[in-house]
């Protein structure tokens, strides 16, 4: 117990390091809302390692940390929006059975983008911002899969 | 790489493909105001919400009815106040002493007019 | 992991082309004060923003070349000379041979030494009045086109009290230079708007002709009384409504008859040029203006391409 806990501890510290890493990666602030989601891999490994309820807490602590470190309250709201569903739709699929890493972590970052900019249109009133989801879903395809063999080979390791 | 991991994948760009479909297709999205103090652009507005503008100290912009008007500028002229309002169909409105520029962003649409030799 | 490879080169390669539908050419426009106006420039180039700067170096050099009230411009200094020769820079001399060739064809109404008198008038000023009458004659007989001559870049002043002023013809000098820097640049497409001269490289990018408006005299800025169509051609007006001020219910406006001293009755409110030289331009609008309908068809008759469109003046 306390050594999944400990392991626990040390996911949610990745988790939360891998976001900071991504924050200094400027390449994908072309479109607000682009990420690389780097910060999924912890998550998608906890999830596979131990499960929902596990995964559950480490976002949680991840985004309150990350958000209150260099975010404010609408930062929170709006990664917890699109955290909470990216995890869900990764625990269906992969509760299917059906899918491999690759697609549970491209679902999972499609899932987030969608949160995310449902809640920005919510908190602005402005539906426009709907014509990045296009391209948020391109981009969450690649680096769903990127993440996906990325966690794949991690998984090998550990 | 299962075999419903590609057709997931496939679906998604699919989607994303028609939306890229859509959202050309009605990219008639509304016409901006870009207002430049001094050469240095200090905002730009959407032409279809009505506001009013304080530029700086000097000039206030109003939008109407997609219409940019300069409504007040400090200056001795007046000759932006009462200029002709600027719309879609482009335009601009200058107050020379302030050196403040009010135009209406080319967005590749076809003009009335492109230029006034005045 | 080969089939992966292939995946990830078929997405950056559907990611590319769906970034091509952005990478068309939008016009892009600078705008700024130069001449005494509100100048405006547009391109049509994968390199605006360097071309529009190069631009506006140009204007700021040929400010600090043509202005009369700068000091330490060019023109300044000549006015201000100790000697009665002075050696000009080329784009000086260009533009003074061009105001010593209209004083000819206008047999002396277009007059580039008539800065004394639009010193005295003082149009841009908002509380403007009309003269003394003996400050304007003393004005008047300072402006004496036939007192300059030109040989090569050398120009001798027989007067010492002789000042040039260069503001019917700087600007369209202006437009040509910023048209030739443009081409020079590879750009095809762009429109080059000093205020009264509005010079169009080529046609838009959609292959349609530019559309440019022409000002309606004394209505509001920006109301148009025509739109012309040009391909690479130039279009000047110029009128009486530019600068002007009422006084005891008469208007005076900045058009001046160098012999009397006072506002020229052109007969004309407006007059428009359309050319392939904007420095052709510019001159031959304010000649028109001060020669009057009639003169105004014979003398741009003999220039080929030169269009002449005008709008006479209110006969109250």
């Amino acid at each position: 117990m306390d050594r999944k806990i400990a392991y626990l501890g040390l996911f949610s510290g990745a988790a939360i390091l891998l976001g900071y890493v991504e924050s200094l990666i400027p390449i994908f602030a072309a479109v607000p809302g682009m990420k690389l989601g780097l910060a999924n891999l912890a998550i998608l490994l906890v999830l596979y390692q131990y499960g929902l309820r596990e995964a559950v807490a480490v976002q949680v602590v991840r985004i309150l940390v990350i958000g209150f470190l260099f975010g404010n309250l609408f930062s929170i709201v709006f990664s917890m929006a699109g955290g909470m569903l990216s995890l869900l739709v990764m625990w269906i699929l992969k509760r299917t059975g059906g899918f491999s890493l690759i697609g549970v972590s491209v679902a999972g970052g499609l899932a987030h983008n969608i949160g995310q900019i449902c809640m920005a249109a919510l908190v602005v009133e402005n539906f426009q911002i709907f014509y990045y989801l296009p391209i948020l879903m391109v981009s969450g395809v690649i680096t769903g899969v990127l993440i996906g063999i990325l966690s794949g080979e991690i998984r090998k390791r550990i | 790489m299962k075999k419903r991991d590609i057709i997931l994948i496939i679906v998604v760009l699919a989607l994303a493909l028609a939306g890229f479909g859509l959202v050309s297709l009605s990219k008639k999205n509304g016409d901006q105001l870009q207002i430049t103090v001094d050469g240095k652009v200090y905002g730009v507005y959407e032409l279809d919400e009505n506001q009013t503008i304080e530029i700086g100290s000097t000039n206030i912009c109003q939008i109407k009815d997609g219409k940019a008007t300069m409504i007040w500028a400090e200056c001795r002229d007046q000759i932006c106040v009462h200029h002709k309002p600027i719309d879609s169909l482009g335009g601009s409105i200058v107050c020379l002493p302030n050196r403040v520029f009010l135009s209406v962003l080319d967005d590749g649409k076809e003009r009335e007019i492109d230029t006034v030799v005045s | 992991m080969k089939r992966m490879g292939s995946m990830i080169c078929c997405l950056c390669l559907l990611l590319s082309l769906a970034g091509c539908t952005g990478s068309k050419n939008k016009l892009e426009t600078k705008e700024g004060l130069f001449f005494d106006t509100a100048i405006s420039i547009s391109v049509y180039s994968n390199q605006s923003e360097k071309v529009l700067k190069g631009s506006f170096e140009l204007c700021e050099e040929l400010e600090k070349t043509f202005s009369r009230t700068k000091e330490g411009s060019e023109l300044y200094q000549v006015n201000h000379r100790e000697e009665s020769s002075v050696t000009l820079s080329d784009d000086l001399a260009r533009v003074v041979q061009e105001g010593i060739d209209f004083y000819e064809i206008s047999e002396g109404a277009f007059d580039i030494t008539i800065a004394p008198l639009l010193e005295l008038w003082d149009f841009k000023s908002k509380d403007a009045v009309v003269p003394d009458e003996e400050l304007i004659q003393a004005a008047a007989d300072r402006v004496d086109g036939s007192a300059i001559h030109l040989t090569g870049n050398v120009l001798t002043f027989d007067r010492e009290d002789t000042e040039i002023d260069l503001g019917a013809l700087a600007k369209g000098y202006a437009a040509d230079k910023l048209k030739a820097y443009l081409v020079e640049e590879g750009v095809e497409s762009a429109m080059i708007n000093l205020g009264g001269n509005v010079l169009a490289i080529g046609v838009k990018a959609d292959g349609s002709p530019w559309k440019v408006g022409i000002q309606k005299p004394f209505a509001e800025r920006g109301e148009t009384s025509e739109v012309l169509e040009v391909k690479d051609k130039s279009v000047v007006s110029s009128g009486i409504y530019e600068r002007y001020f009422e006084q005891d219910g008469v208007l005076y406006h900045h058009i001046l008859n160098p012999d009397t001293g006072y506002p020229v009755d052109t007969g004309f409110s407006q007059v428009t040029i359309i050319s392939e030289s904007s420095l052709l331009g510019d001159a031959l609008s304010t000649v028109c203006l001060l020669a009057g309908p009639e003169k105004a068809e014979e003398i741009t008759g003999r220039f080929p391409d030169v269009e002449l469109h005008y709008v006479l003046a209110d006969p109250n």
